[in-house]
């Protein structure tokens, strides 16, 4: 008798110690997941601009009035992007005037320049933006104006940085 | 017997047990789900886009400024002229504080000289652009680059501030 009663007697205790264990286990891992939220949910939530868009309208007011501003002889910069072989002097150097300058705060890398779609590497590096380097193409806002058949102007600006 | 009511007296207590452990999980869980989904978005950055392109779109066409962004008249109502609305929700005491700002500066692209300029809303937001911390307005400063039917080169400036401050905690 006194066996069986020692028998339940351990029983109870070692049942009581698994649901002590499982109780604290419950109540730890609870804390760590309120901590947690609390510590990462706590701040507002934020829609950024860049999160929809693919595009950038004033980016693209300024490229579509560079290509209609005319130089000292009174020829559009369209005309001349179409007959060069690549950015000229009048047309590079405005271009850096005003995609680099307008908006190098905004976009850490800015590249400007042609794209021919009958060459093997259809962007051209040119001595202003140098060459292409945009890896992401996902995260790139893109503007083009067409100038021929297989050639275009294109407008990159990534806010990512990526060395030349 | 006495082992039969041992056995109902442990089973309600592991009852009772369950019941309070399963009232803790879903206290918690309730508490993380508020905490995520309570907080509001804040999209003022997209409003100042939205606001900024808005006012864009007003000042050039074509590619081409308006003539008329540059005569006095545009430049006393441009929020008129815009169709701009800064009218709120009446939450917080904002009807009687604007809760929007905005602002053109037009300069010579070649000498950077200031053309024209003007302004709408609560111009009281404006300071607080340069202040860095918490609960303070959005405020989006952009520019393009115009020119007008005579090919005179413009740089246009736009600052768009959104307040909205108690509703979003920067």
């Amino acid at each position: 008798m006194n066996n069986k009663f020692k028998k339940n007697k351990l029983g109870q205790t070692g049942d009581t110690i698994t649901w002590l264990v499982a109780t604290v286990v419950i109540i730890v891992v609870l804390t760590v997941s309120i901590f947690a939220a609390s510590i990462f949910f706590d701040k507002n939530k934020s829609l950024k601009s860049g999160t929809f868009e693919s595009a950038d309208t004033l980016a693209s007011k300024s490229l579509f009035s560079y290509v209609i501003t005319k130089d000292s002889n009174g020829k559009v910069v369209y005309e001349q992007l179409k007959e060069e072989e690549n950015l000229g002097d009048f047309d590079g150097k405005l271009s850096v005037k005003i995609f680099i300058d307008l908006y190098k705060k905004e976009y850490l890398t800015i590249w400007a320049g042609f794209f021919i779609d009958r060459t093997v590497s259809p962007y051209l590096s040119n001595e202003y933006f140098g060459a292409r380097v945009f890896k992401d193409e996902d995260r790139l806002i893109t503007e083009e104006i067409k100038l021929k058949e297989d050639k275009s102007l294109f407008l990159d600006l990534s806010k990512a940085a990526y060395s030349k | 017997m006495k082992i039969i009511k041992n056995k109902i007296g442990a089973d309600k207590i592991i009852s009772v047990y369950w019941f309070v452990i399963l009232f803790i999980v879903a206290a918690a869980i309730a508490y993380m789900v508020i905490s995520f989904y309570g907080k509001p978005y804040d999209i003022r950055e997209l409003e100042a886009n939205a606001l900024t392109n808005r006012i864009a779109d007003c000042v050039s066409e074509g590619g081409y400024i308006r003539n008329e962004v540059l005569v006095q008249t545009f430049r006393e109502n441009f929020l008129e002229q815009c169709n701009l609305n800064f009218e709120v929700e009446d939450t917080y005491g904002w009807k009687e504080q604007g809760q929007f700002y905005a602002e053109i500066e037009i300069f010579d692209f070649n000498s950077k000289g200031k053309i024209s300029g003007m302004s709408g809303g609560n111009s009281n937001l404006k300071e607080f652009c340069e202040v860095k911390g918490e609960k303070i307005p959005f405020c989006l400063k952009r520019s393009f680059y115009v020119i007008d039917k005579k090919n005179a080169q413009y740089q246009v400036n736009i600052l768009s501030i959104v307040r909205k401050t108690e509703k979003n905690e920067q």
